[in-house]
């Protein structure tokens, strides 16, 4: 039931009511009764059409009546009476839309009818679509209708494109008419060496487009969800950016990152063009397709290759050297076709200018903060993160964690990159997330420092493969989930956390290095007997 | 012309308090009492109609209200000769009532009533080999079918008949993605979160979630929430209840959960309760019905905003995780 206010009746007319109602159901009944001791004898006649038609003109979901006049339809055999059956069916389906545009049965049926009849009127069902969709410009079914209508009766793309164009030019606020672009305009004028697949002239007057309508309306969201998109290149390549190799007691480990997400099946080793047996594991929980582990026995010669799907990615890990000190390959690059920065940089300037004019709206706000990101994120980083990124969570504060996931994204990409590779300090960042590009920032780390933060878990850490120190005090952590990830390590300081309950702490148990761990300053310590209880986790580390 | 945001005003009026009892009375009586006409009117939809109450009932742990005998009786009147259930005794097979009769089954244990090897066969059936899935016999193609395929076969523990069908499956529902990652009902239809929910579920039951753009699609589903903390299922649109789930789930399977505002959202649901009758509404004032209080109290769940009055709910096939757990039937989830 939707958007059935409820109201107040006096006894009287709530008698009234149901003494209709009754009648109603009544006649229900008796005309069910009829149609399935009908369907029994397998009487699909005219008849049928008159009792279904009967319940479906109130009730256009009751998909089995549909289908009884399906049936009926289906034993017509001259054409002549079977395309006037037809018609009738259209204009009947029609008008259970009245009652119901949203009954996907009448949706179907005029889908069904239109291709079973002899003659089907493609441009009158066309010319229906854009009646109706003047009433209601977002009903989906009749979008889906009118795109099934377009791929039968072979309407050009052209005249589609014309005709979201005449409705965005209506009402800029058409997030129908926009997303049905974002498929007619790669297939009308494909290039796929351009950002978006659309050619480079096309793709500057969409931009035009766009941006009338969110200078006309800077609060509709459809016009900045579309634009968001033709801003955004897709990245057609896989790029592998991080290749680690050592050796562990017997075994070569590998862990590889990618630029973009893998699934571990489609990934194996070959030694000498031969496929080796490996079984890859995903590291992490959340960027899961992303970085991968495998182990192999250390029984190999010269080089190994790496491949995706049958397609090599890197050719050339040296067995030698993982045996000895390691091999690490690294290179971050997306794969993906950019805008220039002249492009970016002119769209830029009209964003601030909008954003001079309306500088508390936050889809101004928000775009301004990733084209920042996309020109120079480096140079931007003081504008971005003191000035944008705060306004923004005043102005929005339901979406703040995603603001704080952003803030935190550019303050540690800030940061990485000036740092010591192997000694990573991040504390006092309030810091919500540690994920960051590339990736593999993290990866090389010894030690890391993210004490001080506002972490509310443990979110990247199965890219700290090396590290041996971890600090993380001073955090909202309730549990450590994920430490398990972090296999070299050796010492903890989990001290100032939310940390309550000691079962939250039985991951530990899975970082066979670990020696020390700081809990100091947690509630736990107000569990009875909480020092007896640590020990049943592990013998071997030392809590403080 | 400027666009004014289309949402409701929650008032001190509205109910803020989780009327756990009622909802449950409401769900026990539903049909027999004041609602019989709306009841016998919503025939077409029974089946799955008794999946959403029993599950309500389940999430607050009052099942054994419920007659096991009677659902039992009705679920194997409904399976039909080709395999499939239908939404009554009479009515035709179709793959919605076929999913909400293998759920209730796995609630009540009927596994071994009813003919499994049938409806296999019947859903097998329904999968083309391009991976879009027919809702029945008469040729209607949506990703809802797509999901209900595939929850069907999870749960019955015979994904494995569909192996060489795996990566159609896969494919063609990402051919559904749009630009702004969410997902619609066929090829090139608009994005709205009951269909993002259905696509996502269908990936993450046959492992392949690695497809989805989890920051476009986050960013998209959180701006589904509107000022009165309510979400609506695509832009401009008003808010409604359902979406609690659509929305809240979808974000739960993507692990990004936090980017919304849970205290609002928790008192938006809370406001579409009625106090008198019980249950919830679409939104605060209206009628109440099975649907929106089964999607009021599993969004309660997934938000863990009512402490232990209600039990946790699987995000990927809406019915208690305990349950889920018990018959060993996994989906991947992004934490």
């Amino acid at each position: 039931m939707h958007g059935v206010l409820k109201v107040r009746t006096t006894a009287e007319q709530q008698e009234a009511k149901r003494i209709e109602r009754e009648k109603k159901l009544k006649k229900l009944d008796s005309i069910k009764a009829k149609i399935f001791e009908k369907k029994k004898n397998n009487e699909f006649d005219e008849e049928i059409l008159e009792l279904t038609g009967g319940i479906l003109s109130s009730i256009p979901d009751f998909l089995t009546l549909w289908n009884y006049r399906r049936k009926a339809i289906e034993k017509i055999e001259d054409k002549i009476e079977l395309q006037k059956l037809c018609e009738n069916e259209l204009r009947f389906a029609k008008s259970c839309l009245q009652v119901n545009p949203k009954s996907y049965g009448s949706w179907h049926h005029l889908c069904f009818v239109m291709k079973y009849m002899p003659n089907p009127d493609w441009k009158k069902e066309l010319d229906l679509c854009s009646l109706y969709l003047e009433y209601d410009e977002r009903n989906f079914h009749c979008w889906d209708y009118r795109r099934f209508v377009v791929k039968n009766g072979c309407v050009s793309a052209d005249d589609e494109i014309e005709f979201t164009s005449n409705k965005i030019a209506s009402n800029f606020s058409n997030y129908s008419s926009w997303q049905y672009r974002s498929r007619l305009l790669p297939e009308k004028y494909p290039d796929p060496s351009q950002s978006r697949g659309i050619q480079s002239d096309i793709l500057m007057s969409e931009l035009d487009l766009v941006q009338n309508a969110f200078f006309t309306d800077p609060n509709d969201q459809s016009a900045w969800f579309y634009y968001r998109w033709l801003l955004t290149p897709d990245s057609p390549t896989l790029k592998l950016n991080f290749l680690q190799s050592y050796k562990q007691g017997d075994n070569l480990v590998i862990i590889v990152i990618f630029s973009k997400p893998v699934n571990k099946n489609k990934l194996s080793l070959k030694n000498n063009d031969e496929l080796i047996n490996t079984n890859w594991i995903n590291i992490s929980q959340d960027d899961i397709f992303i970085i991968h582990k495998c182990q192999v026995n250390d029984i190999c010669m010269g080089n190994l290759s790496l491949y995706v799907d049958d397609q090599l990615q890197f050719s050339t890990i040296d067995v030698e050297k993982t045996r000895n000190d390691g091999f690490i390959f690294s290179e971050f690059t997306t794969g993906r076709i950019e805008l220039s920065v002249d492009i970016l940089k002119s769209q830029l300037e009209n964003i601030q200018q909008l954003h001079d004019m309306e500088e508390d709206n936050k889809w101004v706000l928000i775009t301004l903060i990733f084209l920042l990101m996309k020109i120079d994120q480096f140079n931007n980083y003081s504008e971005l993160v003191n000035e944008y990124l705060e306004k923004l969570l005043r102005l929005d504060p339901s979406r703040k964690r995603y603001y704080q996931d952003l803030r935190s994204k550019i303050i540690l990409e800030f940061y990485m990159k000036n740092y010591d590779i192997t000694d990573v300090n991040l504390s006092n960042k309030e810091l919500t997330s540690t994920k960051c590009n590339p990736i593999s920032s993290f990866l090389l780390a010894k030690n890391i420092d993210l004490s001080n933060n506002k972490l509310t878990s443990i979110d990247n850490s199965h890219f700290w493969q090396n590290a041996e120190k971890i600090n993380l005090s001073g955090n909202q952590l309730t549990n450590v989930t994920g430490i398990e990830h972090v296999l070299k390590l050796s010492q903890l300081d989990i001290s100032n956390n939310n940390i309550k309950d000691i079962d939250e702490l039985q991951n530990l148990k899975l970082c066979s290095n670990l020696s020390v761990v700081n809990l100091n300053g947690n509630p736990i310590q107000q569990v009875d007997n909480w020092q007896e209880l640590l020990k049943n986790i592990s013998s071997t580390i030392k809590f403080i | 012309m400027g666009s004014v945001i289309k949402d409701v005003t929650i008032t001190d009026d509205h109910p803020s308090n989780f009327l756990k009892e009622k909802h449950s009375d409401y769900i026990e009586h539903y049909g027999s009492k004041h609602d019989v006409y709306e009841y016998k009117m919503s025939e077409y939809l029974r089946m799955c109609g008794l999946y959403w109450g029993l599950t309500a009932m389940d999430l607050l742990g009052n099942l054994n209200k419920m007659s096991r005998e009677d659902v039992k009786r009705f679920v194997l009147t409904c399976q039909n000769d080709d395999g499939g259930f239908g939404a009554c005794k009479d009515h035709d097979s179709h793959i919605l009532h076929t999913l909400s009769a293998i759920q209730i089954s796995m609630m009540y244990d009927l596994k071994d009533e009813i003919n499994v090897e049938k409806t296999v066969e019947y859903i097998c059936r329904l999968i083309q080999d391009d991976g879009s899935v027919m809702g029945d016999e008469w040729g209607e193609i949506d990703t809802r079918f797509n999901f209900c395929a595939v929850a069907s076969l999870a749960l019955l523990g015979c994904l494995n008949k569909i192996e060489s069908k795996k990566e159609a499956i896969i494919n063609y529902v990402l051919s559904c993605m749009n630009f702004d990652g969410g997902f619609g009902v066929r090829p090139g239809s608009e994005s709205h979160a009951g269909q993002i929910y259905c696509c996502l579920g269908c990936l993450s039951i046959l492992g392949a979630l690695e497809h989805v753009d989890r920051e476009s699609l986050g960013w998209w589903l959180a701006e589904r929430q509107l000022p009165s903390g309510g979400l609506n299922g695509r832009p401009e649109k008003l808010p409604d209840l359902c979406y609690s789930w659509w929305v809240v789930a979808s974000l739960k399977i993507i692990g990004k959960v936090q980017w919304i505002d849970k205290e609002k959202l928790t008192r938006f649901i809370l406001a579409c309760q009625d106090e008198e009758t019980g249950g919830f509404a679409d939104r605060p004032g209206d009628m109440v019905d099975p649907f929106h209080t089964l999607f009021g109290i599993a969004g309660l769940s997934l938000l863990k905003s009512t402490d232990n009055d209600v039990r946790d709910v699987n995000p990927v096939f809406c019915m208690s995780q305990d349950l889920l757990n018990n018959l060993g039937v996994k989906s991947s989830i992004i934490s």
